[in-house]
């Protein structure tokens, strides 16, 4: 008789329907007695109720190695699901996830310390799907459709989502919450599912015990908890009390003497003051808007002012901002249709001017030159000049408008301007940067020249209602030099950054914030030249134009 | 870093008779899956203390009991869970079982599931993957929890005769 054959006839009969009924947790007193005796007489039933169970444990390896990887798959591929829509002669940079520009956040996953307590786990779970439970799994399932996810038979609630949480030591969900299961977090939030379809977001540090299905203790901290109408009835319980919903959403706080504050945002609570393992406390009904103190000797309720202080509960757990910076990029190495047109009718690649500015210029604008085979542009300045609004129709401000890019007034932004080997001017010649709504609601920045020839400074100026103001000068350029050319609006606040690329210095000047542009959802971007107390013409050359908008999409 | 190395590599060798051997003392695969979890942060703690000359495997088989002795004691349900005896009986029969054996049951199990009928896949995949309690399957399906456990039970036996079969044929091939 081969091995398996006889181990087959060891394991057949009643001693099969015994060990299925000790794993589905279905055996009597009796059964299991009668299985011990078996087990304990038998190698041979030892050895195959060893098999069996590995089996069992095989089995739901294979599900839920394919629902893991499922879940990881959709979760590495949700970003690119997420990548706004490229628009013709738009550059999309790329989303980042954050709470401001160029700062990378967690993202997806607000849930690092749990999976930092799991990290053996998830390690020994990586070994398994090498060992060949995945390839099982993949067998498994095939190509069917994936498996609902969520809580399986026994567990009471589970961590649904998190946020810049941190534990206690230990005291970190491992898995799926049961009955009798604490929670301690020092910070963050954390957000439980209980298996009726209560939801508790938890606000650290706070101490949460899983009583059931429906209902939870609070040791200390803040919750809000959110009820279903089929799940009325959950119940949480503090050192001072028990609050029972009656449909409805509320907050509890609980401080660390015990005292528990009780506040409905929406519905009915029922509140009971006393020890939490009183049996029949004193119960009073908490309606919307209203807010009472449970203490040992009786409830109180809360006057309107102190209870506004209960309305700073977290209600949910808001994921942090994606900000997807959209930007516009033009490097002069073609004509672009439909833009503004240079001297010989290429269009520049700019779409708009300041208002207020260029009325009086050609549509075949004498100033522009387009040199697309060096990937540059001549911009020839003219006697102009914003402060004093002094002859703008001849003035060149070229640009964009920021709305193209998505702009709506509250976005943080930056233009910037790449100008090689600058030209001398004559006094208080400039060429740089503007943002503006119109010629007198404008800050601009760049270089302007002063008195000694040859030399620039640094200059960002307000203009509202036509005279500069608010002028910062700094620094000394020299002729010749390479720059980059920066305007920024980061935090709501607007900068310039000058970066001499010969030198290798930069420098960043501020001024009085222009409130002015606060709030204008209609601001035009772009670059200047002017000379304003010389005839003679002077031509910058631009090599590299871009404007970026960190929006956040709905 | 050589220790962490090391460890992943025992434990590799190790985790599907240790985590088959757990589950044989506590039945319930939610529980057995905390203890594993639990066991395996324990013995990467311990882990420096390890006698590499020993066996790994009955280096963690011996904590893993100790877990779930803990485990049981707090649950005051021995009562339904084998005697202590049994348990090192069983360990020592675990140790007996190779690791090459479990794998090539696990690899003719995947087999045999592919083979079930499309509803069989269905239950197994509810039961074992879904959101839904047994009581709650029955419900959805309009079928008793008495009739889903039978036919889970009906499944399970099918499946080990299967693997049976499978490596008896290996063998003759």
């Amino acid at each position: 008789m081969s091995e398996p054959d006889r181990l087959k006839t060891d394991f057949s009969g009643s001693i099969a329907d015994l060990v299925d009924g000790y794993l589905t947790g279905r055996i009597e007193a009796a059964g299991l007695s009668e299985l011990e005796a078996k087990l304990l007489a038998d190698e041979g039933a030892r050895r195959e109720f060893l098999r069996y169970c590995q089996m069992q444990a095989d089995i739901g390896f294979a599900v839920r190695a394919s629902v893991a990887g499922r879940r990881a798959l959709q979760t590495i591929q949700a970003p690119a699901a997420q990548a706004p829509a490229a628009r013709r002669s738009l550059l999309d940079v790329g989303a980042v996830a954050g709470k401001a520009p160029g700062i990378l956040s967690e993202g997806l996953d607000a849930r690092p310390l749990r999976r930092k307590l799991r990290l053996i786990a998830a390690m020994a779970l990586a070994c398994l799907l090498a060992a060949g439970a995945w390839g099982m799994a993949s067998r498994w399932w095939g190509d069917r459709g994936s498996p609902a996810g969520g809580d399986r038979p026994g567990v009471t609630a589970w961590l649904v989502n998190a946020q810049d949480c941190q534990w206690e030591e230990a005291m970190a969900p491992t898995g799926d919450m049961r009955a009798g299961g604490l929670l301690r977090i020092k910070r963050g939030l954390a957000e439980v599912g209980f298996r009726c379809g209560a939801r508790m977001v938890l606000e650290g540090p706070a101490s949460l015990e899983i009583l059931s299905g429906t209902s939870a203790r609070i040791l200390c901290g803040r919750a809000t908890v959110k009820v279903p109408e089929n799940a009325r009835g959950f119940t949480v319980l503090s050192p001072r009390g028990r609050v029972v919903d009656l449909g409805t959403e509320f907050g509890i706080s609980v401080a660390e003497d015990g005292i528990t504050e009780v506040f409905v945002f929406k519905g009915l609570v029922e509140a009971a003051s006393g020890g939490d393992r009183d049996r029949n406390p004193a119960a009073v009904r908490i309606g919307e808007r209203q807010a009472a103190v449970l203490r040992r000797e009786g409830i109180s309720f809360l006057r309107e002012s102190e209870a506004a202080a209960s309305l700073q509960f977290v209600r949910k757990i808001v994921p942090p901002w994606s900000i997807v910076p959209r930007a516009l990029r033009i490097e002069f190495r073609g004509a672009v249709d439909g833009t503004l047109r240079d001297d010989r009718g290429a269009g520049t690649g700019f779409t708009h001017r300041l208002p207020g500015t260029g009325s009086s210029l050609n549509e075949l604008d004498a100033n522009l030159q387009l040199r697309a085979a060096e990937g540059k542009l001549e911009l020839r300045t003219t006697a102009s000049d914003i402060n004093t609004q002094f002859r703008l129709d001849q003035g060149e401000y070229l640009g964009m408008r920021l709305s193209e890019l998505g702009f709506s007034g509250t976005e943080d932004f930056a233009v910037a301007v790449s100008i090689p080997d600058i030209p001398p001017m004559d006094f208080v010649g400039q060429f740089g940067l503007f943002a503006g709504s119109r010629s007198d609601r404008v800050i601009r920045g760049g270089l302007i020249s002063l008195r000694k020839p040859e030399a620039y400074s640094l200059f960002l100026v307000n203009n509202d209602g036509g005279l500069d103001s608010d002028l910062h000068t700094v620094g000394l350029l020299s002729t010749g030099d390479d720059l980059m050319l920066t305007l920024r609006r980061a935090g709501g606040k607007y900068s310039l950054t000058v970066e001499n690329r010969t030198t290798g210095r930069s420098s960043a000047l501020a001024i009085r914030h222009p409130g002015y542009l606060d709030g204008e959802s209609d601001l035009v971007v772009g670059l200047f030249a002017a000379n304003p107390r010389g005839e003679m013409r002077r031509t910058v050359l631009i090599d590299e134009f871009e404007a970026t908008v960190w929006t956040v999409p709905q | 870093m050589a220790l962490q190395v090391q460890f992943t590599k025992d434990l590799e060798e190790a985790q599907g008779k240790l985590f088959g051997y757990i589950h044989s003392l506590v039945r319930d695969l939610e529980d057995a899956d905390d203890l594993f979890q639990q066991t395996c942060l324990i013995l990467w703690k311990k882990y420096g203390e390890f006698d590499r000359q020993r066996s790994f495997f009955a280096w963690a088989c011996g904590i893993a009991r100790l877990e779930v002795s803990n485990f049981l004691r707090a649950r005051c349900r021995s009562r339904i869970y084998f005697s202590d005896e049994l348990n090192l009986l069983l360990l020592e029969t675990m140790e007996k079982i190779s690791r090459d054996e479990a794998a090539e049951r696990r690899e003719a199990l995947a087999g045999c599931m592919v083979k079930l009928r499309q509803r069989d896949r269905k239950l197994l995949e509810e039961c074992y993957g879904g959101p839904a309690s047994v009581t709650e399957i029955a419900e959805r399906s309009r079928r008793s929890p008495q009739s889903i456990h039978n036919s889970l039970r009906r499944i399970r036996r099918a499946l080990f005769e299967c693997i049976h079969r499978t490596l008896a044929q290996e063998m003759k091939t």
